[in-house]
């Protein structure tokens, strides 16, 4: 049953909040499709495969992110109790044992659960998995074989390693990418019952690159003190971006978020009324929870940036395709490429942190000005957590920047304590504020 | 090395991993530790490096890797991080790391920064099994061989390849006729037993495991056992690096014999041999490497049914299951072992579809932590029993 309390984090931009129109049209549009009898796919976040799905009308729901609607709308917990009762361990991906408990429901009911928010995930024709960034966006949709005999592929994205020989291994990286996606295309031409158009796929991938630039322009404003946007804004608008990036209303939708941000940057508006704190939000939020969020606003703390996956995969400078590049399935596989590969290059390079997940937060540390970090350590996910402590240290050896470690969950809130998350914040905040008067006092900034 | 044989060395050698390396090192030899089944070891040995399999020990407490990890890190890495970090291997010149799995890819970069090998080498190793994959994963391959060549400061010709990759696929052959005797009702050679001959013939170079294994096929073929041998229920036991033996004596102290196993530190290990590709000797190692090692880190598409699908990814478990002739099977995965904890939901089913019953278990590696687990192998014995 969804919870009656208020979860949701307050927006301060108007165009966020109206970012769950296009989460809802992705639904709907599923539902359509459906009823139609066109196909349908369930694909992970970042396989790379976006444009080529949108290119051949291949309708796409991310079961990640409706795991995130689930916690949301919090009717999670019978999802998750069945997978877990059904042989799967309580500390696997919370997305994962959303996702299962939602297809072994199917099978036992025959039909979509009447209680799914959005009226549910219409059954797929094809699963489409990664074979990056974690072990679960593999295994999870293999699992689900166990429920719906559904077709099931993987993707492979390699990356090189920090100490890679980067310029000699690259062109076979890029070159083993290219070559998945050709492989992948007739399966899911099959799927679609038509041919992949190229020149239409080279409009979309036209397109994603657009959304992609006006969102990093965005994050690019939020450098801004005060910042125009917090990371609870993100973690909504992030959404066309990352789920319908080749659809012309995610370009759109970051035009006005630009528009909007650009206003108050020339206007010295701040997302939150007085901005104390400027900190890193290290990975993904409570889903359940996010009015954590509207905690640390009202004690003048600010997120101005957050977890390394989801802005990376935005930055121009690291994913844009080599000069000459105009083969689209070669654009595509810079676009994905490229973002983590350069992270790695760079965290080998002298100065760098030699490490790829600390990297990032590194660079903001400078880049966004920030005075603190908060690394929400997720107990179902080893990709996300697995870096925390070792990142934590060096932000603190190489930039001086204090942080702390919430305990939680992105959709299991049985592994949540707010009572004792609050009680960290505020001492965590009470440290941030001794510092910057300390710091002050020493640069005569204050001289009381 | 002293001149006791057989099963005595493999005691000794399993309570001092090390010894041998640190021998070896003396005389001037280059020790590579590696991580996971999945480093082609063949080409260590065509260079003369030596081989170490880097392992936790569930014996001891993780102390010092917890300064680095997240305790929701795999047990296991974070206890091999940990021997590492406490100076317990400090004879290794090289660490080798592979991504099998998140847990092993991930402990990378933070593994050579905390403790600085002389050289370190990272193998990326894709998930699918598509053409594309496969062409990466040689690619990777001859990075990582030009990388060893460095290391050892020659290169590699073909003829060192050859008479190594004949080595080890001799001592693949030595494993097999071992776990052989395992068929035998009641087994000959006990699975606590088995489990210190892997280990330690993971800490030996390939050449002194081969006649380490020949002394011990000799000496288990000539026990006698004349019906003196209690008759136990036969089972298999299925995970991921099983690295002490007295998980292995908890489960024989139930009255039941592992009497073959699924994990990586066992038949993982040696099943498949590298076949002889002429001219390009590199064609049937990464076949070996990409192919042949049954991990749930691979990733088969799915595009048939989904029975098809369990054949083709657990058909090898049946074969197994009918060869050893086994009552039942412990799924006993280590905690945040993602790729085997979505995959034994699936493993159980399978067997269970063969009429087989199923225990499945999750355990926290350390030794202190499983005798808890008895009580629960007490229950399934009786019911298999039953």
């Amino acid at each position: 049953m969804a919870s009656e309390t208020k979860t949701t984090a307050i927006k301060s931009t108007q165009t966020a909040k109206e970012a769950y129109k296009l989460t809802k049209q992705m639904y709907q549009g599923a539902h359509e499709a459906a009823s139609e009898g066109r196909p349908i796919a369930w694909c992970m976040a970042k396989t790379g495969l976006e444009e080529i799905l949108e290119a051949l009308d291949i309708t796409t729901l991310f079961p990640e992110n409706y795991g995130g609607v689930m916690a949301a709308k919090r009717v999670m917990l019978p999802y998750i109790e069945d997978a877990e009762a059904d042989g799967f361990s309580a500390h696997i991906c919370g997305y994962a044992r959303c996702g299962l408990g939602y297809v072994k429901k199917i099978a036992d009911t025959g039909g979509i659960p009447s209680d799914a928010p959005l009226a549910g995930m219409p059954i797929p024709s094809i699963m489409l998995s990664r074979g990056w960034l974690c072990d679960a966006a593999q295994k999870w949709f293999q699992a689900i074989g166990r429920y719906l005999d559904v077709p099931s592929v993987t993707l492979d994205l390699p990356l090189p390693p920090v100490d890679a020989r980067h310029d000699e291994v690259w062109p076979y990286y890029i070159q083993a990418i290219v070559k998945g996606l050709r492989e992948i295309i007739p399966v899911l031409e099959k799927v679609a019952g038509k041919r992949l158009n190229y020149e239409r796929l080279s409009q979309m991938v036209d397109t994603s690159e657009q959304a992609r630039r006006l969102f990093w322009e965005c994050h690019e404003l939020r450098k801004t003190v005060p910042c125009p946007m917090p990371s609870a804004d993100v973690f909504s608008a992030m959404v066309p971006g990352l789920f319908i990036p080749s659809k012309p209303e995610s370009k759109v939708f970051y035009e006005k978020l630009y528009a909007e941000l650009k206003e108050r940057v020339d206007q010295g508006i701040g997302a939150i009324p007085d901005e104390r704190f400027r900190l890193l939000w290290g990975e993904l939020p409570p889903w359940h929870s996010m009015n954590i969020f509207d905690y640390f606003a009202s004690k003048g703390a600010c997120f101005v940036i957050e977890a390394y996956y989801y802005y990376i995969y935005f930055t121009p400078s690291t994913w844009t395709p080599p000069r000459g590049v105009s083969d689209p399935l070669e654009r595509i596989a810079w676009n994905n490429f490229g973002h983590s590969a350069h992270l790695r290059k760079r965290a080998n390079l002298e100065g760098g942190s030699q490490h790829y997940a600390a990297q990032q937060y590194v660079e903001w540390a400078k880049d966004y000005q920030l005075d603190g970090a908060v690394f929400h350590r997720l107990l179902s996910c080893r990709a996300a957590s697995y870096f925390m402590k070792y990142s934590s240290n060096l932000l603190w050896d190489m930039r001086q920047i204090p942080s702390i470690t919430i305990d939680g969950d992105m959709t299991d809130i049985r592994v949540y304590d707010e009572t004792k998350m609050k009680m960290k914040v505020d001492a965590f905040l009470e440290l941030l504020a001794e510092r910057k008067e300390n710091r002050e006092v020493v640069s005569g900034a204050n001289p009381a | 090395m002293s001149d006791i044989k057989g099963l005595e060395k493999v005691k000794e050698i399993y309570g001092d991993r090390g010894k041998r390396m640190r021998q070896l090192k003396e005389q001037g030899k280059k020790i590579v530790g590696y991580l996971c089944c999945y480093p082609p070891l063949e080409m260590m040995t065509a260079l003369d490096l030596v081989p170490y399999r880097i392992l936790g020990d569930a014996n001891e407490l993780i102390e010092k890797s917890d300064l680095y990890l997240e305790d929701i890190a795999c047990p296991f890495i974070r206890s091999s991080f940990d021997l590492v970090l406490k100076g317990k291997m400090e004879f290794l010149d090289v660490f080798i790391d592979v991504h099998s799995c998140d847990n092993c890819e991930k402990i990378y970069d933070i593994w050579r920064m905390a403790y600085q090998h002389q050289y370190t080498h990272f193998i990326e190793i894709p998930h699918s099994l598509h053409n594309s994959s496969r062409e990466l994963f040689k690619n990777e391959i001859r990075t990582y061989q030009k990388r060893l060549e460095e290391i050892a400061g020659r290169s590699m010709g073909h003829e060192d390849l050859l008479r190594a990759i004949h080595l080890h696929n001799t001592q693949r052959t030595l494993l097999r006729d071992l776990y052989g005797f395992r068929k035998n009702e009641p087994p000959v050679i006990s699975a606590s037993e088995t489990l210190q001959v892997m280990v330690a013939v993971m800490s030996l170079p390939v050449v002194e495991g081969n006649e380490l294994l020949r002394e011990l096929l000799e000496e288990v073929g000539d026990r006698r056992l004349d019906g003196a041998v209690k008759k136990n229920t036969r089972l298999l036991l299925w995970g991921g690096p099983v690295t002490n033996f007295e998980v292995m004596e908890l489960i024989e102290s139930c009255q039941a014999d592992v009497v073959i196993d699924d994990i990586c530190t066992g038949t993982k290990f040696f099943l498949e041999d590298v076949k002889i590709t002429e001219p390009e000797l590199i064609d049937g190692l990464c076949s070996r490497y990409f192919d042949g090692i049954t991990c749930p880190r691979t990733l088969h598409d799915r595009l048939g049914t989904y029975q098809e699908h369990q054949e083709e990814r657990f058909g090898y478990i049946k074969n197994l299951a009918e060869e050893y002739k086994i009552d039942g099977a412990i799924l006993a995965v280590i905690t945040f072992c993602d790729t085997m904890e979505y995959e034994a939901p699936e493993v159980q089913d399978y067997l269970e579809g063969l009429g087989l019953t199923v225990l499945h278990i999750e355990y926290d590696y350390n030794i202190r932590a499983i005798g808890s687990l008895k009580t629960r192998i007490e229950a399934f014995i009786e019911m298999l029993n039953a």
